[in-house]
C-alpha cells in the first residue's frame, strides 16, 4: 500500500519536475553562468545548420583572439530556424546574437523591436558601413540593427557541354532578356531545355526597381509575362514540372546525366554547393556562370541581391561584447574565414575578394564581375505586409503559369486580393 | 436506496479513503500533463483569438474584430470549402475501403496475414515520406500517368499541378495511408459479432449480401460510429500531406484550415487571427461531433 502511494507521488512529482525543467532550461544556461573561467563573457549565438561549415572556422578564430567574450553557436535545422527564433523572442529566451536570413526577416524583427539598435556601437568603432554597398544602406535607413556577414546575388549557372553540343559559344557579354530568350530557344533541342527558372523570384521586377507593394502593377505584369513567354517558347522547363519538383528543381540541372537544362537561374549559394558536388563526382560537369539577363537599357551586371545579417537579440545582456563579435565576423577577420569556404561575404576588400575567388575555383573573372558589381539591386524593400502580398502574387502567378487563367484575370485577382494590405 | 447510499458514503473507512487518495494520485500525472499541455494552451488560444498578438509584442484585446474579418476572408471560405470536400470524400472512402478490407481479410485464409500487414504498413510510415513518394508517383510524367496512357487515356489528369485535381490527389493519398488503420478497427469489431447470428440468418435463408446488411452492418455499428468520429475529426486536422505535396496550391486549390492557421501564425505573424481560425475550426468539429452523437441513438445498436 505504501509502495503504491509512494509510486503515485513519485510519478506526479516527476511530471511537475519535467515541466519545470522544460521551462527553466529555456533561460537557465545563460542566466546562471555567463562568464568563462578566465572572466570572458559567454555569448550564445543562434544560427541554422546549413551555415555551420563556414561559420565554425570564423567563430573559432574569434574565440581564439578575443579577450572579452567567448561565443557558443547553437545550430537549429534550417527548416525550423525561423519558428525557433519566433518562439525564442515571444518567450523572451535569453540569447545574444542571431543570424538573420535575409532582408525580409531583418525587417520583420526590426519592426517587432526584437533587435537592439547598434548605431552607437558602429559609430564609436569607426566602422565605415559604405563597404557593404547600397543593399545594406537601403535596409538600414532607420538605424543600424545588424551587420551583414553574407550576401547572395542571382546569376545563371551554365552547362557549357550542352552549349558545345549545339555548336554555340557561351556568351561573354551581358545579354538582355530578349537575347537570353533567343539563346534559350537555340539551346532547346533533343530533350534539352535552354533554361530553368528554379525559384519563384521576380527578377525582372526587382531589376526594374519594382515591388509587389507598388500601386502601379505594370512592372509586375511585365515580369509575369516574361516568365510565361519563356515557357510558351518551349525553351524552359514547364512551370508545372518545376512545381512538382519544388525545392529540388535544381536537380534537373545538376544530377547525372545532366542533359536536361543548359542555363539555370539561381543564386550564389549554389557556387560552393556545386563545387563540392563536382569534386565528389555527384555533378558530372563543371559549370560556368553568366550574369542574369537585364532589361533593355538596363545597367550591366545588375541582379537582385540579398543579405544575411548578424544582429543582437533584445534579450541580450551583453550588447557591447556581442557587437565586438559581430564586427569581427562582418569585417576582414571573419569575412576572410567565411570566404575561404567559397561563401560570398557582404564585406569585401581586395584581399577578401581574392580569397573568395580562389576558393570558388573559377576559370574566368565573370563571377567576380557578377558578385562585386555595384549595379546589383536589393531584392525587396521591407514592408510589414510584404510576405502576405507576395504570397497572394505567387498564388495567382501559379494559376497563370499552369494555364488556368490569363494575365488580365491574374492581375485583377492580385489587385483585389491585396487591396486590404494596401490601405 | 438513498438512505443506503448515504449510509454507504459515511461508511468509508480510513483504508478506503486512503485507496481513493492513491487512485487520485495515480491520475494526477496524467491530469497535470493534460492541464499544462492541453487545457492551458487551448484556453490561451481562445483568449488570443480576441487579440492582435503577433508573437513578439504585447497582447492587445480587440474584441470580435478577428471573427468579423474571418467570415469575409476569402482564404477562410476557400480553405473551408476544400476541407469539407476532403472530409466528405476521405472519410467516406477510408471507412468504405477499411470495412471492405476487414470483411475480405477476416477469414483466416492463406496470405491474409501478409495482406493485413501490407495494408496497415502505410500507417507506420511517416506522412512526410509517404507524401514525397506519392508526389513522384503522381508527376505529370510519372508512373501513374504512364499506366493511364498505356491503357488508352490520352490526356491523363495533371494531379498536383491542376486546381481541379490537387485536392482529389491529396484525398486519394490520405485514403491509401489511413484505410489500413480502420481495417484493423473493423476487424476487431467483426470479431465481436456472435457466430450464431449468422447461423440463425442462414437458417432463415439469408446469405452473402443479405447477411452483411442484416447482421454485419447493424452489429458493427458501434465500431462504425467510433471510426466515423475519429476519421472525421482527423480529416479536419489534415496538414502534413498538404504541406508536403502542394503547399496549398496551385493557387489556393488545396489550402485547408489547419494549413491556413500555420500560414497566418508562422508566415504572417498573426497569432491572434490564427487562433480565431482555430476556435472556429474547433466549433465546426464540435458541432459535427455532437450531431453524430445525437444521431447514434437512431442507427447505432449496442
Amino acid at each position: 500500500m505504501r509502495i503504491k502511494r509512494l509510486g503515485a507521488v513519485l510519478l506526479a512529482a516527476s511530471m511537475v519536475l519535467l515541466t519545470a525543467c522544460g521551462g527553466g532550461a529555456k533561460n537557465g544556461g545563460n542566466q546562471s553562468n555567463d562568464k568563462t573561467s578566465d572572466g570572458k563573457v559567454k555569448l550564445v549565438f543562434y544560427d541554422w545548420t546549413d551555415e555551420q561549415a563556414y561559420l565554425d572556422p570564423a567563430v573559432e578564430a574569434y574565440n581564439a583572439q578575443s579577450e572579452v567574450a567567448e561565443v557558443e553557436v547553437v545550430y537549429f535545422p534550417a527548416t525550423d530556424y525561423a519558428e525557433k527564433i519566433l518562439s525564442s523572442f515571444s518567450s523572451n529566451t535569453e540569447f545574444d546574437i542571431l543570424g538573420v536570413n535575409g532582408v525580409s526577416y531583418y525587417g520583420d524583427y526590426k519592426s517587432k523591436n526584437c533587435l537592439q539598435d547598434i548605431s552607437s556601437y558602429v559609430k564609436d568603432s569607426g566602422l565605415d558601413t559604405s563597404v557593404y554597398g547600397n543593399v545594406f544602406e537601403q535596409s538600414n535607413q532607420d538605424g543600424i540593427f545588424g551587420l551583414p556577414y553574407r550576401q547572395s546575388v542571382w546569376l545563371l549557372f551554365v552547362n557549357e557541354e550542352l552549349f558545345q553540343k549545339n555548336g554555340i559559344e557561351v556568351p561573354t557579354k551581358q545579354l538582355t532578356w530578349t537575347e537570353y530568350r533567343d539563346l534559350a530557344k537555340q539551346l532547346t533541342k533533343d530533350g534539352t531545355y535552354g533554361g530553368l527558372v528554379g525559384m519563384d523570384n521576380f527578377v525582372y521586377m526587382q531589376q526594374m526597381g519594382g515591388s509587389v507593394m507598388d500601386k502601379d502593377t505594370s512592372i509586375i505584369r511585365q515580369s509575369l509575362e516574361l516568365w510565361k513567354s519563356l515557357e510558351e517558347d518551349g525553351s524552359h522547363v514547364p512551370f508545372a514540372e518545376k512545381l512538382e519538383l519544388g525545392q529540388n528543381a535544381g536537380s534537373l540541372f545538376t544530377t547525372a546525366p545532366a542533359t536536361k537544362v543548359a542555363m539555370f537561374q539561381n543564386g550564389t549559394w549554389g557556387v560552393a554547393s556545386y563545387n563540392s558536388k563536382y569534386d565528389s563526382g555527384e555533378m558530372p560537369f563543371k559549370y560556368t556562370v553568366m550574369p542574369m539577363p537585364i532589361p533593355e537599357g538596363g545597367k550591366e551586371y545588375s541582379a537582385p541581391s540579398g543579405m544575411n545579417f548578424l544582429s543582437i537579440s533584445k534579450t541580450s545582456k551583453h550588447p557591447e561584447e556581442a557587437y565586438d563579435f559581430i564586427q569581427f565576423m562582418c569585417t576582414y577577420e571573419g569575412a576572410s574565414r567565411i570566404a575561404e569556404k567559397g561563401t560570398l561575404t557582404a564585406y569585401s576588400d581586395d584581399k577578401v575578394k581574392e580569397i573568395y575567388l580562389n576558393a570558388v575555383k573559377q576559370d574566368t573573372d565573370t563571377l567576380a564581375k557578377i558578385v562585386f558589381s555595384e549595379n546589383n539591386v536589393i531584392e525587396q524593400i521591407y514592408d510589414e505586409n510584404y510576405s502576405a502580398v507576395e504570397t497572394i502574387l505567387k498564388e495567382e502567378m501559379e494559376l497563370y503559369m499552369i494555364g488556368e487563367q490569363d494575365i488580365d484575370t491574374t492581375m485583377k485577382n492580385f489587385e483585389e486580393r491585396r487591396a486590404e494590405y494596401m490601405k | 436506496m438513498e438512505a443506503k447510499t448515504l449510509k454507504k458514503r459515511t461508511k468509508l473507512t480510513k483504508a478506503e479513503r486512503r485507496e481513493e487518495l492513491i487512485a487520485y494520485l495515480f491520475l494526477l500525472p496524467n491530469m497535470i500533463g493534460f492541464i499544462i499541455f492541453t487545457l492551458i494552451p487551448v484556453v490561451w488560444g481562445l483568449l488570443l483569438s480576441f487579440t492582435n498578438y503577433d508573437g513578439f509584442g504585447d497582447v492587445k484585446f480587440i474584441g470580435l474584430t478577428n471573427f468579423k474579418k474571418l467570415f469575409q476572408d476569402g482564404y477562410f471560405i476557400t480553405s473551408l470549402k476544400n476541407n469539407i470536400f476532403y472530409t466528405v470524400f476521405s472519410v467516406s472512402f477510408t471507412l468504405l475501403f477499411g470495412l471492405l478490407l476487414a470483411v475480405l481479410l477476416q477469414k483466416k485464409l492463406k496470405g491474409s496475414m501478409a495482406f493485413k500487414t501490407i495494408f496497415f504498413f502505410p500507417q507506420l510510415t511517416s506522412s512526410v515520406a509517404f507524401g514525397i513518394i506519392f508526389v513522384c508517383l503522381f508527376r505529370g510524367s510519372g508512373p501513374i500517368n504512364g499506366v493511364l496512357q498505356a491503357i488508352g487515356v490520352e490526356n491523363p489528369p495533371k494531379w498536383l499541378t491542376s486546381t481541379d485535381w490537387s485536392m482529389i490527389t491529396i484525398t486519394i493519398v490520405s485514403v491509401i495511408k489511413n484505410m489500413g488503420y480502420y481495417m484493423v478497427l473493423f476487424l476487431a469489431g467483426l470479431q465481436t459479432i456472435p457466430v450464431d447470428l449468422y447461423e440463425a440468418s442462414s437458417l432463415d435463408g439469408a446469405s452473402g449480401w443479405k447477411q452483411f446488411k442484416a447482421v454485419t452492418l447493424p452489429m458493427l455499428s458501434p465500431t462504425t460510429f467510433l471510426c466515423s468520429i475519429m476519421c472525421l475529426i482527423n480529416s479536419f486536422k489534415v496538414f502534413d500531406l498538404v504541406n508536403i505535396m502542394t503547399d496549398g496550391g496551385p493557387g489556393r486549390s488545396s489550402n485547408v484550415l489547419v494549413y491556413r492557421i500555420y500560414q497566418e501564425a508562422f508566415v504572417n505573424y498573426k497569432f491572434g487571427y490564427a487562433s480565431t481560425y482555430a476556435v472556429v475550426l474547433f466549433l465546426i468539429v464540435f458541432v459535427i461531433t455532437m450531431i453524430q452523437f445525437r444521431g447514434q441513438k437512431k442507427w447505432v445498436n449496442y
